[in-house]
C-alpha cells in the first residue's frame, strides 16, 4: 500500500463535474521533501487534483492517502495541508502580519508571536509587517502568501501557479528562491503550473498531464528528453517529429539538430537571433526541421537562403504511433 | 485639461443637490426660524422685496431661534425623537438580521439563480408602496387573514394593528430591498478564494465567515443600515397606517403639526431637528480613520 517515502498517495481518483470528467483514475504518488510539479495545459485537471488535495473537493472515486491515511473525506480546516493561492488570495482588511497568524489561531500567543517574527524573516518582510496587502508590490504580496502558508507548518506546501502574477525577470528570481527555499526547509513543494519551463527548472519530479490523466511522470530531464507520447514531447518546448528509417516516429528537440556537412540536405528557410542562441527553420524533404544553435563569439549566424546538411543523434527517442 | 473635466462631471451632482436639497432645506430652515402666524401664509416675517435693503433687514431681524426653544420645553417632541430613533434603531437591526442571510443566500447560488432572486427581491416595488402597506392592515386587522390563519390552526388570535410591533413589521417589509441590494453587491463582489484561503489555513465554515466573509461585508452593512435608518426615522405613512395613535414618531408629528395645527415654523423645526440628529454622527463617523474599511 503506502510506500516508504511516500508522503501522498493517489490511488484510483476520479472526479466529475456533471458530465465532464476532470481527473479520471488517477494512480500517483508524491515522495516526502521532494518538489513535485503538476504541469499541463489549461482544463487537464491539475488545478482539480491539487484542489482534490487541499480538500475543496472530494473525490467521486478513489482514495487520496497523506501518510497512510485516508484523507478523501476530510475538510479542508483538518488537513495538514496549506495553499499558496494563485493571485494570493490575500485578506485585503488585515496587515501582513495578521494574514501570516491567520493560520496560527491554535497556538498560544507568544508562540504566534514568534511564529509569526520567524515568517517575516524568512521572507524578508520585517519592515511591511504593519502594511496592508494593497499597499503592497505583486513580488511583495506573493511572499507574503508564501509566509502565511507556511507560518502553520504544513505537511505540504501545494503552489497554485505560483509565479503566474509576477513579471518575466522577477519570475525568474523568485524560482530560485522557492527551490533554495524548498530545499531549507525539506518541506514537500506541489506545484500546479502551466508553463514547461517553470516545471523544469523548479521541480525535482514532474507529472505531465492531459486530458484528465497523467500522461508521463518523472524528473525533468527524463520527461523532457524521452517523452513517452508525441503529446508529452510537444507541451515541454518545441520538437521535430520525423520519419525513423525504420518506420514510425521519432522526437528530436530543436537544440539537438545539428547544421553541418553530413546528413539530409536542406535550406535556411527562416532564422532568429537571440542573442545567445539563432533558431533556425530549415526545408528538407522531410519537411520543416526546427533547429537551434549556441552562437559562438566572432562567428555570424547562417543567413537565410543558405545549403546545409541537417543530421540529429541515431538515440533520437522513439513514440509511439 | 483632465481636472476641468472631472469638475465638469462634479458639475451635475452638485447642481441637482443645490436645486432639490440645499435650495429646499434652506426654505424650510428659515421657516424654522420663523413665527407662527394667524396669516396666509401662517407664519412671520414675510420677505418684503419692495422695500430693498430695509426689507432684508427687517427680515432678518425678525427670524429667531424661539421655535427651537419651544421643541426642547415640550416633552412631546423629545419623546417623538427618541421613540423614533429606537424604532427605527430596532427596524434596523431586524432588517440585517433577516436581510443578510437574504443577500448571503443569493451569493451562493449558481449565476442564472442569483439574477432571478435579485429581481424577486425588486419585483414588491412594481406596486405601489401605499398599497402594499394598506395590504398589510388587511392581514393584521382583528378580522384579518392572520387572525383566520391562526384560528384555522386552532390558535388564539392576536391583536397586531396599531401597535409598535405592526410598525416594526411594515418597515422591515417596505425597506428589506434597501437592506439585501448593498449587501448583496458587496458580498458578491468578494473573492470566493479568500473564504477558501481561510478554510485552508484551519478555519471552520462559521470562523471563516466571521473572520473574513463579515468583516469585509461592513461597508455594504454601513450602506445598508444607513439607507434603512434614516428614511425610516422620519417615515409618515407606515406609523400612521398601521402604528394608530399609540405609536409617537416623528414623521406623524411634523404631519400633525403642519396640517392640523398649521404651526408652519414648529414642523419646520422639527424636521431640521431630526436632519441635524441623523447628519451630524453619519458625519462624525465618516471622519473617524480606519472606521471604513479602504
Amino acid at each position: 500500500m503506502s510506500v516508504p517515502g511516500d508522503i501522498v498517495r493517489f490511488e484510483g481518483v476520479t472526479k466529475r463535474f456533471g458530465d465532464h470528467t476532470a481527473v479520471d483514475g488517477i494512480t500517483l504518488a508524491i515522495r516526502e521533501g521532494e518538489f513535485f510539479a503538476l504541469l499541463g495545459p489549461s482544463g487537464c485537471g491539475k488545478t482539480t487534483l491539487m484542489r482534490l488535495l487541499a480538500g475543496f473537493e472530494t473525490p467521486d472515486e478513489g482514495r487520496i492517502l497523506l501518510d497512510g491515511q485516508d484523507i478523501a473525506g476530510l475538510p479542508p480546516h483538518r488537513r495538514p495541508v496549506h495553499m499558496m493561492f494563485q493571485s494570493y488570495a490575500l485578506f485585503p482588511h488585515l496587515t501582513v502580519a495578521g494574514n501570516i497568524a491567520y493560520g496560527l489561531r491554535g497556538l498560544p500567543k507568544a508562540e504566534a508571536a514568534d511564529r509569526v517574527a520567524e515568517m517575516l524573516a524568512l521572507v524578508k518582510l520585517e519592515r511591511l509587517a504593519a502594511r496592508k496587502p494593497h499597499q503592497l508590490s505583486g513580488g511583495q504580496q506573493q511572499r507574503v502568501a508564501l509566509a502565511r502558508a507556511l507560518a502553520p507548518r504544513p505537511r505540504i506546501l501545494l503552489l497554485d501557479e505560483p509565479l503566474g502574477a509576477l513579471d518575466r525577470k522577477l519570475r525568474e528570481e523568485t524560482q530560485g528562491e522557492l527551490v533554495a527555499l524548498q530545499r531549507r526547509l525539506g518541506l514537500t513543494f506541489v506545484v500546479v503550473t502551466h508553463d514547461q519551463d517553470e516545471a523544469l527548472a523548479m521541480a525535482d519530479r514532474l507529472a505531465v498531464m492531459q486530458a484528465g490523466h497523467v500522461a508521463q511522470i518523472g524528473a525533468p530531464r527524463e520527461v523532457y528528453e524521452r517523452p513517452a507520447t508525441r503529446a508529452v514531447a510537444e507541451f515541454l518546448g518545441e520538437v521535430n517529429v520525423l520519419a525513423h528509417p525504420d518506420g514510425g516516429w521519432v522526437a528530436v528537440r530543436p537544440e539537438t539538430v545539428v547544421l553541418g556537412e553530413s546528413g539530409l540536405e536542406g535550406c535556411v528557410q527562416e532564422t532568429a537571433y537571440f542573442g545567445d542562441r539563432t533558431r533556425y527553420v530549415v526545408a528538407t524533404v522531410q519537411g520543416p526541421i526546427r533547429a537551434s544553435r549556441a552562437n559562438v563569439a566572432g562567428e555570424a549566424p547562417l543567413p537565410v537562403g543558405a545549403n546545409v546538411r541537417v543530421s540529429w543523434p541515431p538515440d533520437a527517442p522513439r513514440l509511439p504511433a | 485639461m483632465k481636472r476641468d473635466r472631472s469638475r465638469l462631471a462634479a458639475l451635475l451632482p452638485g447642481l441637482w443637490l443645490a436645486i432639490f436639497f440645499a435650495f429646499p432645506f434652506l426654505l424650510v430652515l428659515k421657516l424654522s426660524l420663523s413665527d407662527s402666524a394667524l396669516a396666509m401664509p401662517p407664519y412671520t416675517p414675510q420677505l418684503d422685496w419692495n422695500r430693498g435693503l430695509a426689507g432684508v433687514q427687517d427680515f432678518i431681524a425678525g427670524l429667531d431661534f424661539e421655535t427651537y426653544a419651544r421643541l426642547t420645553a415640550d416633552r412631546l417632541y423629545l419623546d417623538a425623537y427618541v421613540s423614533s430613533l429606537r424604532i427605527a434603531g430596532t427596524a434596523t437591526l431586524i432588517l440585517l438580521l433577516v436581510g443578510y442571510p437574504i443577500a448571503y443566500g443569493i451569493t451562493r447560488c449558481p449565476p442564472r439563480l442569483r439574477q432571478m432572486l435579485v429581481m424577486a427581491v425588486i419585483l414588491p416595488f412594481w406596486t405601489s408602496f401605499l398599497i402594499r402597506i394598506y395590504a398589510w392592515i388587511a392581514i393584521l386587522k382583528p378580522a384579518g387573514l392572520l387572525n383566520a390563519a391562526l384560528g384555522g390552526l386552532g390558535l388564539p388570535p392576536v391583536n397586531l394593528l396599531n401597535s409598535e410591533a405592526a410598525v416594526l413589521l411594515g418597515l422591515v417589509y417596505a425597506y428589506l430591498p434597501f437592506m439585501v441590494l448593498p449587501l448583496y453587491a458587496v458580498l458578491e463582489r468578494q473573492d470566493p478564494r479568500l473564504v477558501e484561503a481561510a478554510r485552508d489555513l484551519g478555519s471552520s465554515p462559521i470562523r471563516a465567515f466571521w473572520t473574513v466573509t463579515f468583516p469585509l461585508s461592513v461597508p455594504g452593512v454601513a450602506a445598508g443600515a444607513l439607507l434603512c435608518f434614516i428614511p425610516m426615522a422620519g417615515e409618515f405613512v407606515v406609523p400612521d397606517l398601521l402604528g394608530g395613535s399609540e405609536t409617537l414618531m416623528l414623521g406623524r408629528v411634523i404631519w400633525t403639526e403642519f396640517f392640523a395645527n398649521r404651526d408652519w415654523p414648529a414642523a419646520s423645526a422639527v424636521a431640521v431637528a431630526l436632519l441635524g440628529a441623523l447628519v451630524i454622527p453619519i458625519l462624525l463617523f465618516e471622519r473617524q480613520p480606519g472606521k471604513v474599511i479602504r
